[in-house]
């Protein structure tokens, strides 16, 4: 991160803050469709939090902490998103009959991916967000804390529901179809 | 505890799934909203419909400050700005009023055209090789250009003129017109593709909200709906293409078609029953119109796994007008008949002089070159047309 940029963009400098943010985007846009898990809530969280960040830059004091000054941005703006979107339900996944998943490993990989979707999708935005910058995003759970502005006890609590949520969403998908006997 | 905290490879694999670049449109409409791109003037991608309905077209601009910050307050249009246009899972769209269009003749009108795309990307189109060229009000648009009607076709001469407003709320910056736009009573800017100079989309110079133009526009041949005389000259054209047709409007990428849409591309052969680009693009409405195809707004149910757009269109055989038309493309290429995309409108409801155009009329469809002819419509949406049927009054 160019910190010369940084201190121009909070001066009002826009060519410095597109820049700025041409080099982050396609990372913000990556944490906010993986928090999101919709291509059209994350366009719409991405560019909400561009504008939000070049109106909120003259406030940031910490110049070097502007990675994660934008990171709590754009969760922010996730957040909103989130809370006004209505197509949270679970959505049900039919697959037609001539999609054939080419190999019986590709095949539970869908299946994997598909329970692990939907059970995300059923987690709070708020343990969305720290596993996400955690597991994607790289960072330490004090780093995410202090960038969400919450409690690391917090911030691990929701990481640990997470995570456990996926895992157990993952082992539940892959005993089921033994048990509705598919393989007959 | 820390156990508890790690992935397995299959949570590992699934986080990592998932798009990779952000969309540069979204980038540039939030850079243009705060002014910070030089060539473009600022518009809202508004609210979510933006990619989703990527299916969808006009490109709605707004002058700074035209429109509520974050423009929620603003109608959803459906649009796509030029550049890239990606194809998403969903595509919503509502009732608001895009514009309104009066003058004679509107029953001669199947498409309001606004914008055209060349490549085919892994996930949908963009424009390519762009250049801008300013055009005085009334000026003859399209001389000089590759799109420039052709003098001697026996395609339809008969002109349209009409008035639209655009919308309230936002002002309009792509121009439509009835066809093939000819000329326009304000001053616009030409988006041309390519050193030849192929029409991509037409803004105003200065739109504002509510803003009204005179457009002309000439509407072309639609193939499934080719006279006698059209369909004996469309048969006859050849395949000699101009080598800029060929350079741009043949491109494929490598692995566009997987399987199921090489056969697709096979069925599509065998309706034909010749390789003759008219019959094979008549198939191509035949067979995407077939039982096993259905029209969905939401295909977010699909796995593509990579695939590409046209692949996983095959595979499901479910989608909206981009699936459709982007399929019918990318084979038609394919089989070596140069075709581009089409965004627009619908006629929308036509009540005596008037068309009420709303964004749910919003549709993309293709065109195809014939040489001595030009570029022909098509439309392998089923009943696309038919949605919009007038209800009248």
């Amino acid at each position: 991160m160019d910190r010369d940029l940084v201190e121009q963009a909070r001066r009002g400098d826009r060519d410095a803050f597109a820049s700025l943010v041409r080099e982050a985007t396609d990372g913000l846009y990556a944490i906010a469709f993986r928090m999101l898990r919709d291509t059209d809530l994350a366009n719409d969280a991405l560019q909400n939090a561009l504008v939000s960040a070049w109106r909120q830059l003259p406030q940031l004091r910490d110049t070097d902490r502007f990675e994660a000054w934008m990171y709590r941005v754009l969760v922010n703006c996730c957040y909103r998103e989130a809370r006004r979107s209505r197509r949270w339900a679970a959505t049900i996944r039919v697959l037609p009959e001539h999609a054939e998943p080419a190999t019986p490993d590709a095949s539970r990989r869908t299946a994997d991916r598909d329970e692990l979707d939907r059970a995300f999708r059923r987690l709070p935005i708020e343990q969305r967000s720290v596993f996400v910058l955690h597991h994607y995003a790289g960072l330490p759970l004090v780093e995410v804390a202090a960038t969400l502005g919450i409690p690391a006890g917090t911030a691990r609590s929701r990481l640990h529901y997470a995570t456990r949520a996926l895992r157990t969403a993952v082992e539940a998908g892959r005993v089921l179809p033994m048990e509705e006997g598919r393989l007959a | 505890m820390s156990d508890d905290l790690g992935l397995d490879p299959a949570m590992r694999h699934w986080l990592e799934l998932g798009p990779a670049k952000a969309p540069a449109a979204v980038v540039h409409a939030a850079l243009a909203e705060i002014g910070a791109t030089r060539q473009a003037r600022p518009f809202r991608l508004p609210s979510r419909f933006a990619l989703a309905a990527a299916a969808a077209v006009l490109v709605v601009a707004a002058g700074t400050g035209l429109l509520p910050l974050l423009g929620r307050a603003a109608p959803a249009r459906n649009l796509s700005a030029g550049g890239a246009l990606a194809i998403g899972p969903t595509w919503a769209s509502d009732g608001a009023v895009v514009m309104t269009v009066r003058g004679a003749g509107l029953d001669a009108v199947d498409y309001w055209r606004a914008i055209t795309y060349d490549r085919i990307e892994t996930d949908g189109w963009s424009q390519t090789d762009t250049r801008t060229v300013g055009r005085p009000a009334g000026s003859p648009l399209l001389d000089g250009t590759t799109d420039e009607p052709s003098a001697d076709s026996s395609a339809s001469v008969d002109r349209i003129t009409v008035t639209v407003t655009a919308g309230s709320g936002a002002a309009a910056a792509l121009v439509v017109s009835p066809g093939l736009p000819l000329a326009v009573d304000r001053p616009v800017r030409l988006t041309l593709l390519g050193s030849a100079g192929f029409l991509g989309s037409m803004a105003l110079d200065d739109p504002v909200s509510g803003i009204s133009y005179r457009v002309t526009g000439q509407p072309g041949v639609r193939g499934s709906a080719a006279d006698d005389d059209e369909v004996a000259e469309l048969r006859r054209a050849g395949t000699q293409y101009p080598g800029a047709i060929a350079d741009r409007y043949l491109q494929l990428q490598p692995g566009t078609l997987g399987s199921n849409a090489t056969a697709l591309r096979d069925r599509i052969v065998a309706t034909a029953g010749s390789r003759n680009p008219l019959d094979l693009a008549q198939a191509a409405e035949t067979v995407l119109a077939a039982p096993d195809f259905s029209y969905s707004v939401d295909v977010s149910d699909q796995d593509c796994g990579g695939r590409s757009i046209v692949e996983c269109f095959a595979t499901y055989r479910r989608g909206y007008c981009m699936h459709f038309a982007t399929a019918m493309a990318a084979i038609l290429r394919d089989l070596g008949v140069p075709t581009r995309l089409v965004q627009g409108y619908l006629p929308g409801i036509i009540a005596g002089d008037t068309a009420t155009v709303r964004d749910r009329d919003a549709h993309a469809w293709v065109e195809v070159f014939f040489p001595g002819t030009g570029w022909v419509t098509f439309d392998p949406t089923p009943g696309a047309l038919a949605r919009s049927t007038p209800l009248g009054p």
